[in-house]
């Protein structure tokens, strides 16, 4: 015997370390899915597989980023396939718009004076790939070495799905500014 | 240096990504350099507007709650060997909705290989397609697939031998007959069984009778160590028989754009 009290203390190791995360994965989920109810099940989904492979994890390192990378994984797997909406604004011609300083309002007042819910629809327009890293840097505040893990994919290329996330979402944002007319052509 | 060089590395300039020496470049540029500096400063404001005001979506108490529930029973939870279930516990019964013999093998050879790995016995039960070619698609990926066969885990049956074993189809034989196979399994120390039926045979005389076969299935599954997955041609249900496959069935697997989706249905 034995194996029940074993079972019950890797449970509780686990269990100790991973539910302080799980508001940031809820928050990721949420941003990914744009569903409560699939968030929560993503959520879910991911706490089940890390705990199912708690074993393989690597103590000392970075047990956030792991759990990330699950929710990541399950993410594309299983629910990006599901997604009913479509992205909502196609965006061109991004990297050749290499002067936006506003004419007359300085653009950071500009989108400053954006409504919470047009800055939500400018994030949500940029394709996923740069949502995304976007998301793991600017909301959960990871290094580029922790985001290329969860990413699985070269710090060079967050670097630059950084760079060219930020300028996919400060033309999105000048879009909404225009349609609020804040900004003119 | 070029500004449009310097821009590239304004991002990881402001998130503190670069190596000292590199800093310096984009210092001294932003030094003199008006324009790249009121660049750098539009990416603070974008990365802060990110931060502040996109916020922060707290998870639902309830969550916490159904999480630690669910690691409670972690020990449940399968392989489906499917991308699109992922993990799936003991009692579920899902359907899958296929349009040719390949639809068909995408998804059931995956689940079949892996329950046989996972120590399961395993049923498939056929309609569309021989035994033989059963076998020959389940060599794609175990190669000793007879040795399954002949020690008792892998059972290919023939929809004739199990849902028309008395020469039409009987709910409450075929139940019976599924609930003894699982005692079956966990009497000759498999961790369970995992069976897949094809209804391909099924016409409107007796789709009902099935569908109640189905519920019954359902009712009955619970806390018991089965996987259920039931395979439907699609373009041969009419909509009200895909309504009813949605309703008794917890996912229901149908391919769009070339690749496997679930819909969840309780």
């Amino acid at each position: 015997m034995g194996y029940a009290p074993a079972l019950d203390k890797r449970k509780k190791e686990f269990e100790e370390i991973s539910v302080q995360y799980m508001n940031s994965l809820y928050n990721a989920a949420v941003r990914l899915t744009r569903d409560g109810s699939d968030a929560q099940d993503l959520v879910q989904d991911t706490y089940l597989r890390a705990y199912r492979f708690f074993d393989r994890f690597e103590k000392g390192t970075n047990f956030k980023a792991w759990l990330f990378k699950i929710l990541k994984n399950i993410y594309i797997n299983k629910y990006r396939k599901q997604q009913k909406l479509p992205q909502m604004v196609e965006i061109s011609n991004v990297e050749s718009t290499s002067s936006l300083a506003s004419n007359i309002t300085p653009e950071n007042e500009v989108f400053d004076s954006l409504l919470d819910d047009d800055i939500s629809k400018a994030i949500y327009s940029i394709p996923e790939e740069f949502r995304l890293v976007i998301i793991l840097s600017d909301l959960e505040s990871f290094s580029y070495k922790e985001i290329s893990e969860i990413l699985e994919c070269p710090i060079g290329t967050v670097m630059s799905r950084l760079h060219r996330g930020r300028r996919l979402l400060r033309e999105s944002l000048r879009e909404y500014a225009r349609k609020r007319g804040y900004v003119k052509d | 240096m070029e500004c449009k060089y310097i821009c590239k590395f304004l991002c990881a300039y402001l998130d503190e990504e670069l190596s000292l020496e590199k800093a310096e470049v984009i210092n001294e540029h932003l030094s003199w350099c008006n324009s790249c500096r009121e660049e750098l400063e539009i990416q603070l404001v974008l990365k802060s507007l990110v931060h502040e005001r996109f916020g922060y979506v707290k998870a639902p108490d309830s969550l916490l709650i159904s999480v630690i529930s669910e690691l409670e029973h972690a020990e449940e939870y399968r392989e489906s060997g499917i991308q699109a279930l992922d993990l799936i516990r003991w009692g579920t019964h899902v359907a899958q909705l296929y349009k040719d013999k390949e639809d068909l093998k995408e998804v059931l050879v995956p689940y079949i290989s892996m329950g046989l790995e996972q120590n399961e016995m395993c049923m498939w039960i056929t309609c569309c397609i021989s035994e033989e070619e059963v076998k020959e698609s389940l060599k794609s990926n175990i190669s000793n697939i007879q040795n399954y066969i002949d020690k008792g885990q892998l059972r290919i049956i023939s929809y004739k031998d199990w849902y028309l074993k008395n020469g039409c189809f009987d709910c409450q034989c075929t139940l019976e007959s599924s609930f003894h196979i699982s005692k079956q399994a966990i009497s000759c120390g498999y961790s369970g069984i995992r069976i897949t039926g094809d209804s391909a045979w099924l016409d409107e005389s007796n789709w009902s009778n099935f569908m109640k076969y189905e519920n019954q299935v359902n009712a009955s599954m619970n806390g018991q160590k089965i996987l259920i997955l039931c395979t439907y041609v699609e373009n041969r249900c009419s909509h009200d028989h895909i309504t009813d496959v949605i309703n008794t069935h917890k996912y229901v697997l149908s391919k769009a754009e070339d690749s496997w989706m679930i819909k969840r249905t309780c």
